[in-house]
């Protein structure tokens, strides 16, 4: 591999990573407050960006058909978590990863009704040509992408460390019974972040679609990913979300260079070797649950 | 003992359930105000139910709960700090992964919603300066404390929502004898400064010198009541929770 082929992967890799955080920040947002793992994560990203395309279609301005998908799949995810989830909050924690499974399917299933089997273009944020960069090209909703990454990653490090309600939310999940005797309503904080949830999932689908189309099935492959993204930067950990996604990303990237058609498999030879070497992520401690 | 005008809390023949089995059989106490109340008794006898009964943790299937008159009966957790009710829980139940300082605020998460903010800050230095120990280690994760400190942290915390009755379940639960003692000051301290406590206790003689009046519990239901001095001379009382024999008695 040459310097600009290999620069050019890397640039690939680190827009494909960004998205990865995204979703893998979507996972820890539902971990970080009812410890359960979303499978649905995908199902918002695909909803955002195929709301994003509808939008578009009703003829909105390009701010307002990426924006509102954010509100529409908000509400999705506090749906998802008020009729699925709560009625069940004496269950396991591993029965209600398996009822995600259930939503998730539900969820691609009305998409498929929606809009059909087709893949769906969006355009690109800003119009624009490549840009060169030591001989390799950066699209510009790269930047999009890895700008709204950084955004949110930063805003919910924030919302976590500063705010009255994000700390609310992580005391939920490591001591629910803490958090009620305190007076915090532990299911409307589950709701909230379900909510919040779907959010980052329906920013990262419109910020992702005009790169890659988009269909009702993205969300199975994209879950996945990110998944592993969480996993190898330690799940719950956001820093981690970010490290794990970028470095998922540019592995991927590379070993496509180089084994074509083996692309997907690299995400699950990373989560098998953290899972083996490092279970609890990079940057992972290993979080102690009071409450179980 | 009958209640009078002054009783803050009253609990009416109230009846838990865990699932068939009945762990309350018509429970019924008040506390006056400015009153510590004791509730002693066996493992299992339903201390901590009543309490969490009182704190909306734990549904009630009959009988009546009354705040100053006002019905706790099927109000949510939420509901219920808001009313001026907290409990310190057993086991202390802080989130040791977050700092004291933390913890301390969730305390007053009520508050802190209803934009209480300057009070609740003032409210943080008088709890700090009431336990320097808290004060000291303030930035470090509440899990490093020692048993006795995240006990002032539990108790600290349930004060931050300013109670007007504070509910302790087994505050001195696998502390040193010194700690024990240094615990129940504190609760006859805030007693002094105008809190009403319900305590929970397994050590009873302890919890009932710092007590005014106090109730004891067997399987379900108040079996005995009175003054503390008189439940300490009460032979039964004497038998059954301070070790001694019959010679003895």
């Amino acid at each position: 591999m040459h310097g600009p082929e290999l620069l050019q992967y890397l640039i690939t890799g680190l827009t494909q990573g960004a998205i990865y955080a995204l979703v893998a920040a979507g996972f820890n947002l539902v971990y970080a407050a009812t410890g359960i793992i979303n499978f649905a994560q995908g199902e918002f990203v695909m909803l955002g960006g195929l709301l994003a395309v509808t939008f578009v279609a009703w003829h909105m301005p390009l701010a307002a058909a990426v924006l509102l998908p954010i509100l529409v799949v908000m509400a999705v995810g506090a749906a998802v978590h008020w009729f699925a989830i709560r009625p069940l909050r004496r269950a396991h924690v591993v029965t209600l990863i398996m009822i995600t499974i259930g939503v998730s399917v539900v969820l691609r299933g009305a998409a498929r009704l929606i809009w059909g089997a087709d893949s769906h273009p969006l355009p690109p944020f800003t119009p624009g040509d490549s840009i060169g960069l030591g001989g390799a090209t950066v699209q510009p909703q790269s930047l999009w992408i890895v700008g709204v990454t950084a955004v949110a990653g930063v805003a919910l490090a924030l919302f976590f460390r500063r705010t009255l309600m994000g700390r609310a939310m992580v005391a939920c999940a490591l001591n629910s019974r803490a958090a009620r005797l305190a007076g915090i309503r532990v299911d409307r904080m589950n709701m909230w972040a379900f909510a919040f949830a779907g959010g980052i999932g329906a920013l990262a689908g419109s910020v992702l679609t005009p790169m890659t189309f988009t269909s009702y099935d993205v969300g199975t492959l994209l879950a996945l990913k990110g998944f592993c993204a969480a996993v190898l930067g330690g799940i719950g950990n956001n820093m981690g979300a970010v490290l794990g996604g970028l470095i998922l990303g540019v592995v991927e990237s590379l070993g496509a260079g180089m084994f074509s058609g083996y692309k997907d498999a690299f995400a699950f030879v990373v989560l098998l070797l953290v899972l083996f070497l490092r279970p609890a992520g990079l940057l992972g401690v290993g979080l102690r649950r009071d409450d179980q | 003992m009958t209640p009078d005008g002054r009783s803050l809390l009253r609990l009416s023949s109230v009846r838990v359930f865990y699932d068939s089995v009945e762990a309350l059989k018509g429970v019924s106490l008040h506390v006056n105000e400015g009153e510590i109340v004791a509730l002693v008794g066996a493992n299992g006898a339903g201390k901590s139910t009543t309490l969490n009964a009182i704190c909306g943790l734990t549904p009630v299937r009959a009988g009546e709960m009354t705040l100053q008159g006002q019905s706790l009966t099927g109000l949510r957790p939420d509901q219920v700090v808001r009313l001026g009710i907290t409990q310190v829980p057993e086991g202390r139940q802080i989130v040791g992964e977050m700092t004291v300082l933390d913890n301390l605020v969730l305390g007053a998460y009520l508050r802190l919603r209803a934009r209480e903010k300057a009070a609740v800050r003032e409210d943080l230095e008088r709890i700090l300066g009431m336990f320097p120990i808290l004060q000291e280690r303030r930035n470090q994760a509440a899990g490093n404390l020692s048993g006795g400190e995240q006990q002032m942290l539990a108790v600290g915390r349930a004060l931050m929502a300013r109670p007007r009755l504070l509910l302790l379940d087994e505050p001195t639960i696998g502390l040193a004898p010194r700690l024990a003692h240094q615990i129940l000051d504190t609760v006859a301290g805030l007693r002094a400064q105008g809190t009403t406590i319900l305590l929970v206790e397994q050590n009873v003689l302890a919890s009932l010198r710092v007590a005014d009046r106090g109730y004891v519990l067997e399987t379900g239901r108040v079996v005995l009541e009175g003054p503390s001095d008189e439940l300490l001379r009460n032979r039964d009382v004497q038998r059954a929770y301070l070790g001694k024999d019959y010679e003895e008695v």
